[in-house]
């Protein structure tokens, strides 16, 4: 062997020796980059195996909340009262524990329309534990827990900041709607009020939807208190 | 020692260029730019709250598969017109080392592909214009990662066809090479369990500290935990892992091709 041949050979056993220490020592991926949680997998294994063997994980989480949003958009699934939301929910923040909207969207609507507070809490909790940076987590968990402690002034107005934020679930416009119209009959010294907040909301609603059936609802509304014709 | 080395290789790495400039394999680049602008529209109704989120994912996953055809379609091209059609016959009757000939093919594949993937990435750029994303260094780093994996890809490719003497072996077993890299991280907790039998262990064990560990340059799926910029340190020795497995591929590939046989 010649010296330029023991020279590229040592060459290359250093670079192999770096590259396993990097694999080993790997400390930012194997850190912040949880191992493939397979097991936890509830509704569909066949895409979260996918997803891992072939380095697309968050595009197929995207692909399965496209997914959950169809199932939910589906009124034909509200017979089973969208029963399978959740575990649909579980398997996205398997694939991608970062991909923060499901878990604002998913926990309004076990905690406001399928009455599945604590399911809800706990969900929104996950999302905080995996994204501790993310305040708009903390913010619908402080909803939830004045909510389901019966303090609707509180969470109204955790509501009402939340959907201030660009991207917060239009349900929650709704939500907030008949929160002021329980608060108008649960108080009512102060019913002109939270009634004349009701209509507010509405009415932005109305003239600025962030989805058509906001408009809808509002237009009805609005109708229904003789706002409109 | 051969006079002008670089120029050579140089060279040669720009015929390669204009050989699939010949053979409009930009023209995947078309399709690219289609696929993206009306999926990108499609997003907007599909995916309600996370529409810049999943735009990015499918520009990424597009970027990387049509860079992976890239890298295919250049080899085919080159291996196809050298190899099969015996034209490599001439070239090497000429005073190029067969070393120069091969980098130089390497570099000619690599310039086709950063320049796929930089005209990609800004048919990306202008449509987040549009306001969906926000953009900062991360959103460059993903593509120029996903870069440095393909261009191991490329090294692995011309070195398995050099070896197999065959066009489509080669592609085969470099596809498999591509998928293996991936799944590195199954590998991983395969070899942890203790219910895997010691002589598997070690077979696997040896796959995955060989085979290449495309995972680690998969930062697109990291984008959204990284807590700010990726880590340079990180970025660095990524950046060293692409440079060792390329060099001991091209090694490998150059030693296979000075002992063939034409």
């Amino acid at each position: 062997m010649t010296l330029k041949t023991w020279l590229i050979t040592g060459f290359s056993l250093i670079l192999l020796a770096g590259s396993i220490t990097l694999i080993h020592k790997d400390s930012y991926y194997k850190q912040q980059f949880k191992e493939f949680p397979f097991k936890e997998a509830k509704k569909e294994p066949f895409y979260l195996f996918l997803a891992s063997i072939s380095g697309f994980r968050s595009l197929i989480a995207d692909f399965l909340w496209m997914d959950a949003i169809q199932y939910i958009g589906d009124r034909e699934n509200g017979k089973e009262k969208y029963k399978q939301i959740y575990p649909k929910a579980k398997d996205i923040i398997t694939l991608d524990p970062n991909f923060t909207y499901p878990y604002i969207a998913v926990s309004g609507i076990l905690f406001f329309e399928l009455g599945e507070k604590d399911t809800a809490i706990e969900f929104i909790k996950f999302g905080i534990k995996n994204n501790p940076d993310y305040g708009k987590l903390k913010l619908y968990l402080a909803a939830y827990t004045y909510s389901k402690d019966d303090n609707l002034r509180m969470t109204a107005l955790y509501i009402k900041a939340a959907i201030k934020e660009e991207d917060h679930p239009p349900m929650l416009e709704r939500i907030l709607g008949s929160i002021y119209l329980k608060l108008a009959g649960k108080e009512p010294e102060q019913k002109n009020f939270w009634t004349g907040e009701a209509i507010k909301l509405w009415a932005e609603m109305y003239e600025h939807p962030s989805e058509p059936l906001n408009r809808t609802y509002a237009e009805s509304r609005l109708k229904r208190f003789g706002v409109i014709k | 020692m051969e006079k002008h080395k670089l120029l050579k290789i140089l060279a040669i790495a720009q015929n390669v260029l204009k050989e699939c400039i010949r053979h409009k394999i930009f023209n995947i680049l078309f399709i690219f730019a289609g696929a993206l602008i009306g999926g990108s529209l499609l997003i907007e109704e599909l995916s309600p709250g996370a529409e810049g989120r999943t735009f990015i994912n499918v520009a990424y996953a597009n970027m990387e598969l049509f860079g992976f055809l890239t890298v295919m379609l250049s080899i085919f091209i080159i291996t196809f017109e050298e190899v099969e059609m015996r034209t490599l016959w001439l070239t090497i009757t000429k005073p190029v080392s067969r070393t120069s000939y091969l980098l130089g093919k390497f570099f000619g594949i690599s310039l086709v592909l950063l320049l796929t993937m930089s005209v990609m990435f800004l048919v990306v750029f202008g449509l987040t214009l549009t306001g969906k994303v926000h953009l900062n260094i991360n959103y460059l780093l993903v593509p120029a990662a996903m870069s440095l994996s393909l261009m191991m890809t490329a090294a692995f490719t011309i070195t398995l066809i050099t070896i197999a003497t065959n066009l489509p072996t080669g592609i085969i077993f470099s596809s498999l090479l591509f998928i293996i890299g991936h799944l590195t991280e199954h590998l991983k907790s395969v070899i942890e369990n203790p219910q895997t039998g010691i002589a598997a262990k070690t077979a696997l064990a040896l796959v995955y500290y060989l085979a290449p560990n495309f995972e680690l340059f998969n930062l697109k799926d990291k984008l959204y935990l990284a807590g700010g910029t990726f880590d340079p340190y990180y970025i660095l020795q990524i950046t060293l892992y692409a440079v060792l497995y390329v060099f001991a591929a091209l090694y490998i590939g150059i030693k296979a091709f000075k002992k063939k046989e034409f």
